[in-house]
């Protein structure tokens, strides 16, 4: 076993990173209607993160600079970067986490309940990128920070005053 | 001693009121909301009512007019943190016979019901 | 945003957040003042990073503002300050309160109540608009998922935010709490106007 000193990579709403060096961690901290999209090809041994905050561009009420804020930008972004280095869409292994539903009340359920809607529009960009779903970790109403090892692919999922889960 | 409504969403500011009211020797009955708060008021005729205005499902100034339109002599003072002028005038357009900026103390609780039920 | 606009909002921001401590001095009987008013712009991806950590567990009391224009207000606490706060709201000794309780709940949704409806009013007040508070929702989670509720509707119009951020603290006691206002667009400029024609007036 070769030990590597890890790196964390945080990466803010709106963020994505694509990395191959085994020494990196990418993380998004505290998702909450937010949906993080993990993928990793374990023979290229990449991995990329997005940290999405919207369902749709098509919403957006002006012109942005930060396209991977939106679900249906930000996937075939990261998506086209891990095929750059070298990853193949049918090896890649694709988690979804976070789109809870934060606010609780009933003023909140229909426009505002943007946690699902951005699981909902998370679902259809991976399948409309050809991919498949390893696993979700969507819904509830708690937040949750998402972790993925890129020398091992490991991924782990943390929730706030509780323990992890591995993936 | 007399029956007073107490309209309000904030079980802790109920409990408060509730105490106090009754503190004073009155009977208390409560609504959580708006469409609460009319529909004790048209079951129960209290002699008056202190009502909150910030409330889910039909606020405080709705459930204001919908008790005016059922009971035109009414005796409704709102209860609210909201001390902006607008409101304050419309609540009074619309029927209110006091209005108390929260937080409120005892003795300003006091004075009003001592004013609505005499 | 120009320099006269953002002057505008700096004292609206001021006025209305002076008076908000004095509610909440009110309500809890301990004295309340600003310890610091930020007004910044932050982009999107720093936007967590306000309070500490997007991962620091926080309990957060959201209101959404309607009437003239839109907005949001949110007060964020560490729990053992909203449980300090929930023991003084309730009259209970200090230390009593460890977990959030519906009834301690209910207290701090209060405590937004007048916080927001006191900043609303003294805004309101000068501008002549109307500016009303909808009912609080009390939150306890990580603050990056809390502050997801806010980003989400600010992300909708642009890459970064107005933030009013206030600190503050109560004289004697260990109590200090994030007071966040965040304007639309329209708020923003529907302040802006009303203020300058009031203002315009009284010359």
């Amino acid at each position: 076993m070769v030990l590597v000193e890890t790196r964390s990579r945080n990466l803010g709403l709106g963020e994505w990173a694509v990395s191959s060096d085994p020494g990196d961690v990418l993380v998004s901290l505290g998702l909450g209607s937010c949906v993080a999209f993990v993928v990793y090809d374990a023979v290229a041994r990449v991995g990329g993160m997005a940290h999405m905050v919207l369902p749709d561009s098509s919403m957006a009420r002006s012109a942005t600079t930060s396209p991977a804020k939106f679900v249906d930008l930000a996937i075939p972004l990261v998506v086209q970067e891990m095929e750059a280095r070298g990853a193949k869409t049918m090896r890649m292994r694709v988690h979804l986490v976070g789109g809870a539903r934060m606010l609780q009340s009933t003023r909140a359920s229909e426009s505002m309940n943007i946690g699902d809607r951005n699981a909902e529009a998370a679902r259809l960009a991976v399948t409309a990128a050809h991919l498949h779903i390893a696993g979700e970790e969507l819904g509830g109403s708690h937040g949750r920070t998402v972790r993925l090892e890129i020398a091992t692919g490991e991924m782990t999922v943390s929730t706030a005053g509780a323990g992890r889960t591995a993936a | 001693m007399a029956t007073i409504l107490i309209a309000d969403d904030a079980a802790f500011m109920r409990m408060k009121s509730v105490a106090l009211v009754k503190e004073m020797g009155h009977e208390v009955i409560e609504a959580a909301d708006g469409v609460e708060a009319v529909s004790m008021y048209e079951s129960h005729h209290p002699d008056a009512v202190l009502m909150d205005i910030t409330m889910p499902n039909k606020d405080g100034m709705e459930a204001l007019k919908d008790i005016i339109a059922f009971d035109p002599a009414a005796r409704v003072a709102m209860v609210t943190a909201m001390g902006q002028q607008q409101i304050v005038i419309a609540a009074i357009k619309s029927g209110a016979k006091d209005f108390v900026v929260k937080p409120f103390n005892a003795e300003r609780i006091q004075a009003v019901l001592l004013k609505l039920i005499d | 945003m120009t320099d006269a606009v953002s002057d505008r909002w700096a004292e609206l921001v001021g006025l209305g957040t002076r008076n908000a401590m004095s509610g909440l001095s009110e309500m809890t009987g301990v004295t309340i003042d600003v310890a610091e008013l930020a007004l910044r712009r932050a982009p999107l991806s720093e936007i967590s990073h306000a309070f500490g950590g997007a991962e620091t567990e926080a309990v957060g009391i959201y209101l959404t503002v309607t009437g003239s224009a839109d907005g949001q207000l949110m007060l964020m606490y560490e729990p053992r300050i909203a449980y300090a706060f929930i023991d003084l709201l309730m009259g209970e000794a200090p230390g009593s309160t460890d977990s959030l309780t519906e009834m301690g709940r209910s207290a701090l949704g209060e405590m937004g109540n007048v916080i927001g409806a006191f900043f609303l009013s003294a805004i309101a007040n000068v501008t002549g608009l109307t500016l009303l508070p909808s009912p609080p929702e009390v939150m306890t989670d990580m603050a990056g998922a809390l502050f997801d509720v806010i980003s989400a509707e600010v992300l909708l119009d642009r890459d970064e935010t107005f933030i009013a951020e206030t600190t503050f603290r109560a004289q004697g006691h260990d109590i200090s709490g994030v007071f966040m206002v965040l304007p639309t667009d329209e708020l923003l400029q529907a302040l802006v106007t009303a203020s300058e024609s009031v203002s315009l007036g009284a010359r």
